[in-house]
């Protein structure tokens, strides 16, 4: 069995199974703070992991930190991770020293750090799509700048306008701000690169470089869906946010085992060309 | 043929030495003579047609983004020499 195959089959049987708990608790555990609905949302973060260390044995075959899609899978792998550590801090906390809502908690810096690790990957696909020979062009030049100011603009605007911090401690208020504007520069770069190399990318690449950025709307809008959730006080362990969580860790996952095997892609693409 | 060097070299720098050295025996113009990814000979006598070559193979991976890293290769190359 190929490489690219095992790490599939185990993506999907657990992506499976949390989607299968999931549906199971919404169809029947009406009461939303059962045992059942914790441990979901205590350990969905293992795809996470999964997908995390699956990502670094790919970065592998580019040459790990020698490469830009070595460097940028492997970044994208590390904020899987994170999420994953950031999830075991906060269920370590509840199961082993039983504390409860302990927010924040030293999980967050995990959580955090997936923000900057997401950009620098998006950083490096970016480089070796092409977006540096798109920016000569002035139009793209200032999209490159108009387009993140206006996706903070918009979370700011989401999230943060009518957001009242008085009475609030520090950490709470900092945590607040950073995670909407983060998310929002790492989905607006994603959009970026999109635009940017368009025109430019191709070859077997480019439906991989897309699964990626396409994977990153879904962590965007797990990510929104929580705040909303956090601030309307509906969420609930097991609820909706969990579910497009689990949902992006996979096409995460998806996205970087795609970059594993493009030798059959190529082989089929060249007898595609010698058959025409 | 330094430029056929410099483009493999560059190419590694994006997607890797392992690919860049597969990519670049695949294109059937160059022969490695050990691990180093500059240690190549290239086998194809017409220079312009093994640069041709050359980037053709890398093309399949990023398509024109490709292209376009190799002809910024080849810009810089007179000025390097």
């Amino acid at each position: 069995m190929n490489k690219r195959i095992a790490f599939s089959a185990l993506s999907i049987v657990l992506f499976l199974f949390y989607f299968i708990w999931w549906l199971y608790l919404k169809q029947f555990v009406p009461e939303p703070y059962t045992a059942l609905n914790d441990y979901y949302a205590d350990t969905y973060g293992i795809m996470a992991g999964v997908g995390g260390l699956i990502g670094l044995m790919v970065a592998t075959k580019y040459g790990f930190l020698k490469s830009y899609v070595g460097k940028a899978i492997t970044f994208f792998s590390l904020g899987l991770i994170s999420q994953f550590l950031g999830q075991l801090s906060y269920t370590i906390l509840f199961y082993v020293y039983d504390i409860e809502n302990a927010y924040p908690a030293f999980g967050e810096v995990f959580f955090l750090a997936t923000i900057p690790f997401y950009i620098f990957g998006l950083w490096f696909i970016g480089k070796a799509s092409g977006v540096s020979v798109s920016l000569i062009g002035f139009k793209n030049r200032i999209s490159a700048v108009l387009l993140p100011l206006a996706m903070i603009g918009a979370s700011y605007s989401l999230f943060l306008r009518n957001y009242d911090s008085q009475d609030l401690p520090f950490n709470i208020v900092f945590l607040d701000y950073v995670y909407p504007i983060g998310q929002a520069i790492f989905f607006s770069l994603a959009l970026l690169i999109f635009y940017l190399t368009n025109n430019i990318l191709g070859g077997v690449m480019r439906s991989r470089v897309l699964f990626i950025l396409f994977s990153l709307l879904f962590q965007y809008i797990a990510d929104s869906l929580f705040i909303f959730e956090t601030r309307a006080e509906t969420w609930y362990p097991g609820g909706p946010s969990d579910l497009m969580f689990v949902i992006s860790y996979f096409l995460m996952t998806m996205a970087l085992i795609r970059f594993e095997n493009i030798e059959d892609e190529l082989r089929k693409r060249r007898e595609a060309n010698v058959s025409n | 043929m330094e430029l056929v060097k410099e483009i493999v070299k560059e190419q590694s720098l994006i997607i890797g030495e392992n690919l860049a050295r597969q990519m670049a025996i695949e294109s059937g113009v160059v022969k490695f003579n050990s691990s180093k990814i500059d240690d190549l000979t290239v086998t194809e006598p017409n220079r312009d047609m093994a640069i041709e070559k050359l980037i053709g193979s890398y093309k399949e991976l990023f398509g024109q983004a490709s292209v376009e890293v190799c002809m910024n290769v080849i810009k810089k190359f007179p000025q390097k020499k």
